[in-house]
Parts: structure tokens; sequence; C-alpha cells
């Protein structure tokens, strides 16, 4: 197999494993699908053109995620779309969406939460919640060090607790792998 | 889908995407790779370069972390801020690496790339295009010398976190902002989004927007400045656990330092 063969089995190997994740972390903080679209597209095309910068193993997500989290904040800046990749999906995921009912993380009242939160104390908390990042992994999202990571997730975390009213749930924390719940579970 | 609803990735893997998924695979392994090597040599890392070239907006200039050449603060867009910023940049210096083999040439997202058969180019033995990407982290070290050393000097605020030349502040109630810098030429979603709305300020010497924008429910203000050298980054300020009262006067606080005195209080956040 030849340096660009392997170089091509990689990418796809890595868009293979990664990109339900990639997806569902734009679709977590994006309003629109076809946006989540767009920065999943983004987030891809960097990888490719940086694949040897990906780190390999587990290390790969948090490193997609820091890419996307970047993309995200270019959009949300207004930025608009970057890669003009992906029309296809951009369709097929608003249409996909739309339908969804029950594919959804435990406990929306956590959700709202964590909105009521500031935005960095959200975001960390997203990624430790939604994406189940611990804060090794968080720091490589963030681009920041560890003991950096690990005090403000505890604020964070503590912010939540007085938010929920002392009530974060069942063993006082969310599951770290969001659960897929029918829509009987409670209110959106 | 509520925003409250948070689909997840066993969810994701669900959609009925399969056609957009792979289509999207296949668009992105036939676009041109950014990555471009010439004829001479081979490909290096961006890492292994001392110095890159910085191409914005078709004028480029060395950065090589020698002090930048800051242009008179009432520079800039001057009295339409709306109006796109002419770069007076010339082209400066000659693309130098880490040996003399090897120059990056780092030019802005969806810029043309800049032409290498210059003289300037005579003495590198391998020319390295890198278009910018998000994900880009220039420097290895969690610090890096912003275009201009500014601080937020009102009480109780302090460097929490850095991340190269972006700073997360903290404050009083645990108020938070971050601190940026956006390259307005080769950015113009920044006149778009910030600088055509929003009351006039002028801070620092230079002229400013205090405007904001709602993301996902949540209320954001945001500072935006005229650039600091000409073409160059404006100093981006945003947060959301401010309102605009208060966002004000923190903004009226920033004051230029020194690198000392900016080292002095940054450096120690850097973990």
């Amino acid at each position: 197999m030849g340096h660009l063969d392997a170089q091509d089995e990689t990418f796809r190997r890595l868009y293979s494993a990664h990109f339900d994740a990639v997806l569902g972390f734009a679709l977590r903080r994006t309003d629109r699908p076809e946006d989540a679209a767009d920065v999943t597209a983004d987030t891809f095309l960097v990888a490719w053109r940086r694949l040897s910068h990906v780190p390999g193993g587990d290390a790969a997500r948090p490193w997609l995620y820091g890419v996307a989290r970047r993309t995200l904040a270019n959009h949300r800046r207004g930025d608009g779309r970057r890669a003009a990749l992906g029309e296809r999906l951009r369709v097929q995921l608003t249409r996909a969406v739309a339908d969804l009912a029950d594919e959804v993380v435990h406990r929306a009242d956590v959700t709202a939460a964590m909105a009521r939160l500031s935005a960095r104390d959200e975001e960390i908390l997203q990624l430790h919640l939604w994406e189940g990042l611990e804060p090794r992994e968080i720091s490589e999202v963030l681009g920041l060090p560890g003991a950096v990571v690990r005090p403000r997730l505890s604020r964070a975390k503590a912010r939540l607790r007085q938010v929920l009213g002392n009530d974060p749930g069942p063993a006082g924390h969310l599951p770290s792998t969001p659960l897929p719940v029918s829509s009987k579970e409670g209110p959106a | 889908m509520s925003p409250h609803r948070k689909i997840t990735d066993q969810g994701v893997a669900g959609l009925p995407i399969a056609e957009g998924r792979a289509e999207l695979l296949e668009e992105i392994m036939t676009s041109t790779s950014t990555t471009q090597r010439t004829s001479r040599g081979l490909l290096v890392p961006l890492a292994a370069a001392a110095a890159v070239v910085a191409v914005a907006g078709g004028a480029w200039a060395l950065t090589t972390g020698d002090d930048p050449d800051i242009a008179p603060r009432e520079s800039g867009f001057g009295s339409d801020p709306s109006a796109p910023v002419a770069s007076t940049s010339e082209p400066a210096g000659t693309p130098t690496g880490k040996g003399q083999d090897t120059c990056v040439v780092s030019y802005a997202e969806g810029a043309t790339p800049p032409a290498t058969d210059g003289p300037e180019f005579k003495k590198c033995e391998t020319v390295i295009l890198e278009e910018q990407q998000p994900g880009d982290v220039v420097e290895d070290e969690r610090y890096q010398r912003p275009p201009r050393p500014v601080l937020i000097t009102a009480n109780g605020w302090e460097v929490d976190g850095v991340y190269n030349m972006d700073l997360d502040w903290t404050g009083p109630g645990d108020a938070e902002v971050h601190l940026t810098w956006v390259q307005t030429e080769a950015e113009p979603f920044a006149y778009d989004r910030y600088q055509r709305r929003g009351e006039r300020i002028d801070i620092l010497g230079l002229v400013g927007r205090l405007t904001g924008f709602t993301e996902q429910g949540k209320d954001y203000q945001v500072l935006f400045t005229s650039p600091v050298q000409n073409g160059g980054p404006g100093l981006l300020l945003e947060t959301s656990s401010l309102g605009p009262a208060e966002f004000r006067a923190l903004v009226e606080s920033l004051q230029w330092v020194s690198l000392a005195e900016y080292d002095a209080v940054v450096r120690p956040a850097v973990g």
C-alpha cells in the first residue's frame, strides 16, 4: 500500500470512528441541523488537511472536538459556511432531525439548568456530561492545562447543583455517557 | 426539537443520513489538500518552522516574534467602521525557516495562495504553503505574545486561562470575559457581525463597537475594535455573564501595557 493509500485509509477510519461523535457534538450545540452539518464538514476537512496532526487512539476524539469547538465559534461569530461541502448531509440531516423524537440526552431539566450558567461553565459541563469527557480530555479540547480544567469543572458542577436546587439527580451526577431516553421520560 | 432535548451519539448513529455521510467523506477526500508541496524538497510540519510568513488578503508580512509594527492609534478603519480596511502593509522581508532550506508560507483560509517564485524564496530549498485552519496552533507553548499587550484593569479581574494570545478572565461574582484577537482584513464577517451595528466607543485609541447577540438563549455582550495594525487584528471581548452597563465599564478599564506588565499578569495563568 502506497503512502497516499495509507493516508486515505487512515482518514476513512477516523471518519468512520468519529463521525457520529462530531456530528452529535455539533448538533447539541447548534440550533439548526444544517449548521451542525457545516460544522461537521469543516471539522473533518481540517482533519483531512491536517491528518498528520491528528493524534491516534483515544486522543483523536478530543482533538476533533477541539477543532469543532473553534469551528463553532467561527459560525457563531457569523463566519458562515466554510467548507461548502456536504450539501446532501445538510438536506438529509434537516429532515432527519425534524422527525427526531426519542434519542435525546438524559434529563432535559439539567440541560436547561446548564443553559442558565455562564457560557464557560456551560461549555465545560457539556463536555463532561454530554460528551463524557474526563478533565484530561477536556483540557485537550479547550487547550487548557488540566490544572485549570479540574477546579473549573468542580466549580461549574457546584453552580449547576445550586441552579438545580441541590437536586442534580441520582448519585449526584449525570452518567458520563449520554443515555437515550424515551419521550415519556419528561417534558422537553 | 426543543433546545433542551439534545440528541445522543447513539441517536446520531440511527439517523437516516447514510448517503449524505458517505458523500461528504468523498467530497472531503477529493478536495484539494491545502498543505501543498512545491517542486523542491520535502514537506515538513509547520511547527518545525521558526518563522512563518503570514499572508492575509494578498498582503503578507513576516511573523518572527519581533515587535509588531504598531500603527498609530488613530489609524484603522477611521470614520466608517463598515468600510473595508485598506491594507498599507508592504511585502516584508524574506521568508526564513528553521534552516535556510525550509520556508513556510501561511495564508488566510480561503485566500488565494501566494506566489512563491519571487527572489525572496530563492534560498528556500522547500516551500510549504499552509492555509490557516480553525484547528491550527502555531506554537506549542500555551502562551503567545499578542499583537499588542492589553489588560483589563478593573478591580477583581484576573486571568483564568491562556490559549496562545486568547485570555479567559474571571471577575467579581464569577463573571467571565473572553479576550481574543480577530484578523479584521481576512475576516470580513467581523464587519458584518459587529461593526455595522452597535454603539461606537473610542477605546484604547481605537474605534470600537459595543454590540451583542443572542445565541441559544444566552445574551452575549461584545466589544470589537478597529485593528491595532493596519489590516491586522482587532481586539474582541465577549461575555455572556455581564449586562451592557457592566460590560461597558469593564471595557473602559482596558489599558495598553508593556510586555513585561502583560507577562506578569498572564504568565502565571499559563499553568
